[in-house]
This record gives structure tokens, sequence and C-alpha cells, in this order.
């Protein structure tokens, strides 16, 4: 179980981003990771690329608590810590926040490449094969969400 | 750009708390003394898209083992069991209530016959494909469609259908003509249960793509040799089937539950569209043995395209500085065109020469100056990606990975659909690839409306999935062909696109190419040698208002002299064609 461990802790910070950019929230994002792990837990051996592979799962998990979810009709609540911490924003921060609204209204598969390249680290190839999509479709939905998002920040700004 | 990914990475993100941590630790230390000795069954999948691949995976796998990999003995006599079974049925084990998804699973090896029933909560989903024919049957419950379509590695059966044909001519595959997978660690061990000894054959199985290693265990009786179930484990998620051999099966699709009376939609193309289907696929084949310059105008991009036959080589000009490339994710291809803009601001081509023998001198010329950088070879059956490393002392840590394993004869045809290699394959974009799927209805107007006179109309329909939620797919593709240039496209149309269609700041709703320029290679195929992508150049003013869009050029410059040595091929440093 030892690869195990080194999965999560050399890539605690973008399984729970992957988590996270799919359901909002913090709790069920963790809830996400344990439920995948535990699933990685009961293989047999240790796959032959444990990172892309343990990236998946926390997605496919994330994907199926967030249908459960839809399914019960749960509401998402903001996550308070993270609400805080934006309306405590000082002026400097200001452009930071205007970035962050402008990446919560994509679309999610937009906000979903954005999120997975720039906040959790992860390379346009790692992207592609967690979403299971060619190398070029990601990127051009990259650079498209870039661009949407620039829009947004100038109409915002005046 | 810079300014605003930098500005987005350092947007506040919530973090994972200790508990989590701890969560995890626990699991750990659960799991480190509680060795599991074999596959421990996991939920079954939760969605269909999850299993329906799986299962194809699966069905793939099965044949490979009963007929490529005859470990030993005692699998010999299972596989000569097997074929001695008229029919052989594998039924999902975990049906409702248990689990809101069922489906079986029929081969006859003896018939040529396969066939599949799949249900779930969002109807069901039947399939019924003669082998020897190559036709497929597919009906689903929801729409109440039933196609009649050419069996193709892109329908429903997917990398099963090839693999069957192989074994039902007694033919011992290649591992990697089973879709790409291949056939890691194996074992064979003996269990106890419920009083009686049963065998076990677990296997690795391998596919293209590193992270989708897959676990296959089978259990035989020792009796009669027959496999009693198996289990296909797979991205956490594992499904398992029991096995039975009816002594009958469905003679036709009917035989699962169609109703007769369902209309049937044959999508099989006859006459005019069929000749014309024939005419893109050996163009495809015969604008080959090459070497291309591809100079794209926005984003400015110079590729470099080598083909043989199935085998090819690609290269992007960047800037040749090692701070540029993304490490250990591999080269990516828009890194390569920032790389670009920011070193090459203006990619001069000016003096190239007109005269198509003359180019290969000029490029071992030029070549340098572009710095190109590798980005795939394919050797004609596996695909390897250059990934540039970091700099390590005085020397940089390239290397070469391999990405994929395809069948011996797919090594250009996946290329063709790789987003990344196809547009700048000019016998791609001069004669698309049409695929056959129950989703395409596909049409031909003789007369080319809407499109430059004396063209031909091929019309692409395609309806929307289930549970597609993404907006950015394109339901309707048009592509008008030229007679009098080999059926080669003049004009391609993408259309009726939600995430076009309903921004309204998108003035423009069609993605448009028009193709312009045509000559002939030395064996006679037609290919045009510039582009237009229409409106797509934004033209904008200080405050970064959009005054008008303007077309995109590129332009393809082919060499059909070129030397082409097979070392160029393999994942190696390029000794020739540049420095």
């Amino acid at each position: 179980m030892q690869w195990l461990a080194d999965v999560y802790r050399e890539n605690r910070r973008q399984l729970f981003l992957i988590a996270w950019g799919i359901l909002r929230q913090p709790e069920l994002a963790e809830d996400a990771v344990h439920t995948a792990f535990v699933g990685l837990a009961r293989l047999p051996r240790s796959p032959r690329e444990p990172k892309p592979y343990a990236f998946r799962a926390v997605r496919n998990a994330a994907i199926s608590l967030l249908s459960t979810r839809a399914r019960r009709r749960e509401q998402p609540i903001d996550t308070a810590a993270y609400i805080a911490a934006a309306a405590s924003a000082g002026p400097d921060d200001q452009p930071l926040e205007a970035v962050r609204l402008a990446i919560e209204q994509l679309d999610p598969p937009d906000r979903e490449v954005i999120e997975l390249h720039l906040q959790a680290g992860l390379t346009f190839q790692d992207v592609a094969n967690l979403l299971g999509e060619p190398l070029a479709t990601v990127t051009s939905r990259y650079r498209r969400a870039l661009i949407k998002i620039r829009d947004r920040i100038e109409v915002h700004s005046g | 750009m810079d300014e605003l990914e930098r500005l987005i990475a350092r947007v506040p993100r919530p973090e994972a708390s200790t508990a989590l941590d701890r969560r995890i630790e626990l699991l750990v230390e659960d799991n480190a003394v509680n060795v599991v000795e074999r596959p421990q069954r996991l939920p079954a999948g939760r969605g269909r898209r999850l299993w329906l691949p799986g299962l194809a995976a699966m069905a793939a796998i099965v044949a490979m083992f009963f007929y490529g990999v005859r470990p030993e003995s005692t699998w010999a006599q299972v596989a000569a069991a097997v074929q001695g079974k008229p029919w052989i049925r594998m039924t999902l084990a975990d049906a409702p209530p248990k689990s809101q998804f069922w489906g079986e699973l029929w081969f006859s090896l003896s018939r040529d016959m396969a066939a599949s029933r799949l249900g779930g909560p969002d109807g069901e989903s039947v399939s019924f494909t003669d082998l020897q024919a190559g036709i497929e049957y597919n009906f689903d419950s929801k729409s109440k469609t039933l196609v009649r379509l050419r069996s193709t590695e892109m329908s429903s059966f997917q990398s099963l259908l090839p693999l069957l044909r192989s074994l039902l001519r007694g033919e011992q595959p290649a591992p990697e003509s089973f879709g790409g997978g291949r056939i890691g660690e194996r074992k064979q061990r003996k269990v106890e249960e419920d009083g009686k000894s049963w065998s076990e054959f677990e296997f690795e199985v391998l596919h293209g793509r590193p992270d989708e290693t897959a676990t296959l265990v089978i259990r035989v009786d020792p009796d009669t040799k027959l496999p009693v179930w198996m289990e296909f484990v797979a991205m956490g998620q594992s499904s398992r089937f029991d096995f039975d051999y009816p002594a009958a099966g469905p003679a036709d699709i009917y035989a699962l539950g169609v109703p007769r009376d369902t209309p049937l939609e044959d999508r099989i193309p006859n006459g005019e569209l069929s000749g014309i289907i024939e005419k893109l696929q050996a163009g495809q084949r015969d604008l080959d043995n090459y070497f291309a310059a591809v100079h794209e105008g926005y984003p400015e991009q110079l590729s470099f395209v080598w083909r043989k036959g199935n085998k090819w080589r690609i290269e992007v000009c960047g800037s040749g500085t090692e701070d540029d490339d993304p490490g250990d994710g591999g080269l990516g291809v828009v890194k390569t065109r920032v790389a670009i803009r920011a070193a090459v601001p203006h990619i001069d081509l000016s003096d190239m020469p007109n005269d198509e023998t003359q180019l290969a001198a000029w490029w071992r010329e030029h070549l340098k100056r572009f710095s190109p950088v590798p980005i795939l070879v394919c050797d004609g059956e596996h695909i390897y990606r250059f990934q540039r490393g970091r700099k390590v002392g005085a020397a940089a840590t390239d290397k070469w990975k391999l990405e994929q394993t395809v069948g011996p004869d797919a090594g250009h045809s996946n290329a063709g659909r790789r987003g990344e290699v196809g547009p700048a394959m000019i016998e791609f974009a001069a004669y698309p690839q049409i695929v056959m799927a129950e989703n395409i209805k596909l049409t031909l107007d003789p007369n080319g409306a809407g499109g430059p006179a004396g063209s031909v109309l091929l019309e692409e329909n395609f309806a929307p999935q289930e549970n597609d939620e993404r907006d950015i797919a394109i339901r309707r593709h048009r592509i008008w062909l030229d007679p009098k240039h080999g059926f080669a496209v003049v004009k391609d149309e993408g259309s009726d696109c939600p995430a076009l269609d309903n921004d309204p700041r998108q003035i423009f709703k069609d993605i448009t190419v028009e193709y312009e320029d045509f000559r002939q290679s030395p064996r006679g195929v037609w290919y045009p040698t510039l582009s237009r992508q229409k409106h797509s150049v934004p033209q904008v003013d200080k405050t970064g208002k959009v005054l008008r869009y303007d077309d995109e050029e590129t332009r393809f410059y082919l060499d059909f002299s070129a030397e082409l040595p097979d070392e160029l091929f393999t994942p190696t440093a390029r000794k020739v064609l540049g420095p």
C-alpha cells in the first residue's frame, strides 16, 4: 500500500482540487478523494501509472457524488471560509476577485480545464488524459476559456 | 494572456484539511495488514458510459484470452472446450435490484455472430453483428431507433470485431491487433470455495494509454474446463459476468426483444455515396510519401510532416529554449505556439522556392532557423511522444515515451483522429475521414447546394449523445467535394453548435474552411495548397474592441521527392532534412 500513500502525499493538492472543481465544496471534495482511495486500496496491485489512475478515480468519484446529490435535489452551500476570504480581500486583491467571478461564470467544462491547468498545476497532457479528450480539444477549450475570462474582466472593470 | 494566466493561478482556492490526511493514513494502515489475495469485488459501474466501453474491451480481452494467449496446457484445454460450444453467453452478475444496470453478451464462434443487450435507467441498447458480412444492427429503446450499419472500430463493439474476425479464422493474432491492448503480468492459482477447488487465471491488461491498465480474472471449472465467471477491474470499478453455454442463441436482433415493427434505418452507404466514400479513403491512403511544411497564419505556427504509408512524424517549430517546455507532461502544442509568438513573431517564408522539387534542398538549408521540435512519431505500429526534459548540467534530459500501440495497419488512420496531428496532414483535410456510427446520418446532395459550382455535398448530422453535457460539439458537418479534383474537399463547414448558437457575442455561427490552389501528387492525387478559415482572425482597436474578422490562411508546401528513410520514423533525433 506504499504506492497509495505516495500517490496521495505527492499529489494531495491536485487530487483535492480535481474533486473540488466538480463539487465546489471542500467537505464533499474530501469525501470524493476518500471514496476513490477506498477503491484504489482494493486493487490487487499498484496500477502501472498510479498518478493518472488516481486522478481519474477521484474525478469519477466526484462526478458520482455530484450526480447522487443532484438526484436528491441537494442544493450547494457556499463555502464559508472561501467566501469570507473573498469578502475580506483588500484593494490589492480586487483583480483576483474579478478573475474568480469570471471563472465561476464559465461553463463547467471550460472552468475545469482552466482550474486543472492553472490552479491544480496539471499539464495539458495530464488534463487531456484525465478528461479522456484529445490534447487539441483541451488546449482549444483552454484558449477559449481564457478569452471568455478576459472579456468578462474587461466588461466588469468597464 | 500571460498576465491573466498568472492572475488566475493566484486566485485563492480551498485546501484539503488534515482530517483528509488522517483518513487516507488510516486507510493505508488498514490495508497494509489486510492484504487481499485476489481482487475484491467493487460496486458495479455507476454509469452506462462507464461500463459500456468496458464491456467491449472486456469482450476483446476474452477473445485474446481464448486465442492469443494460451500460456499453459491447462488453458489450451479451456480454449478447446469453449470452442466446442455453439453459443457462449456472459451475463452481468449484478442485476436489478442489486444494481441499476444489466446486460448480456453473446458469441457464436461457429456462426460468426455476436450480440449484446445492455440496459439501465436510460433504457436499453441492443446490438446484433454478423461478423462474416461485417454488418451490425443497433437498437436504442429510448429513441426507438433501429439502424443497420457497417461494422467499424467506431461502432458499439469497437475493437471487438477485428479481434473476433481474427479468432474466427483460427488465427493467432498479435497482441497489438487487440485494439492496442496487450497482456502484461499473468498469474494462475487454485482457489478453494464452497468445498470445491477452482482454477483462476489472472491477467494484467495493458492498453495503449498507461492509465487504463486493468485486471481480468477468469474462474474455470476444473471438471468441464469451461469458464464459470470472469471479473474485469478497471478504473476502480469492476464488473463480473457469469458464463453459460446455451444450445441456441439469437438468430437476429428481433430475437433479442426488438419489436418487429420498428422502422429500420439503413446507414450503409450505397450507390454514388458509397463510391464517394471510397474515393475519400483512397485519397487519404494515396496522398503519400511526402514531406510537408504547413504554415498556419493565426496563431502563427509552422509544422513539418513526414509520411510514408502508416509511418509518420510531426515536428513543430518553436523557440528552441528549454524554458518554454512544459516539462514532464510532454510538449504541449499551445506552449509551442506561445513560444513561437514570443520568439518568432513572424515566420518569413518569402524566399521559399515555388518549384516543389527544390523544397527539400531549401528546407535542408533553412530548417535550422526555425528550431523544429518533434511532437510525435509513428513507426507504423507504435506512437511515441517526445518529451523535452529539464536541463541537467550541460545536457537536457529529453526522451521519447511510448504513448500508444496501434494495430499494424492503423498507424495512419490513428493520426487522422488526433487533433494535434490530423490538421497538419493534408490528406485528412483534403479527404476527410467519414465515420459510420449509429448516431451519424449521412446524406449526399449531387447538386452541391450552398457550395461552389460543380461540387457535390456530403452532409453528416450528429444526434446528441445521451447525457452529453458538452455544448461545444458540432451537430452538422457539411463538406463540398469537387469531382474535377478527384472529389477533394473545396469547402468544409461545421454548424449547429450550441456554444456558438447561444452566444450572442458570436456573430458567425459556423466554422467554415475553403480550399484553393489545387495540385496533383506524382500518383495523380489532387490536394489543395491553401485553406482559408473564414472570419476567424479578430482585428481589434487599441481598446480591444473587435473591428472585423479576417480569414485565417494556412498554406501547405508538399515535396514528394524528399528522403524518407525508415529511421526518420523511429523515436530518435532526425538526421535528414535538417541540421
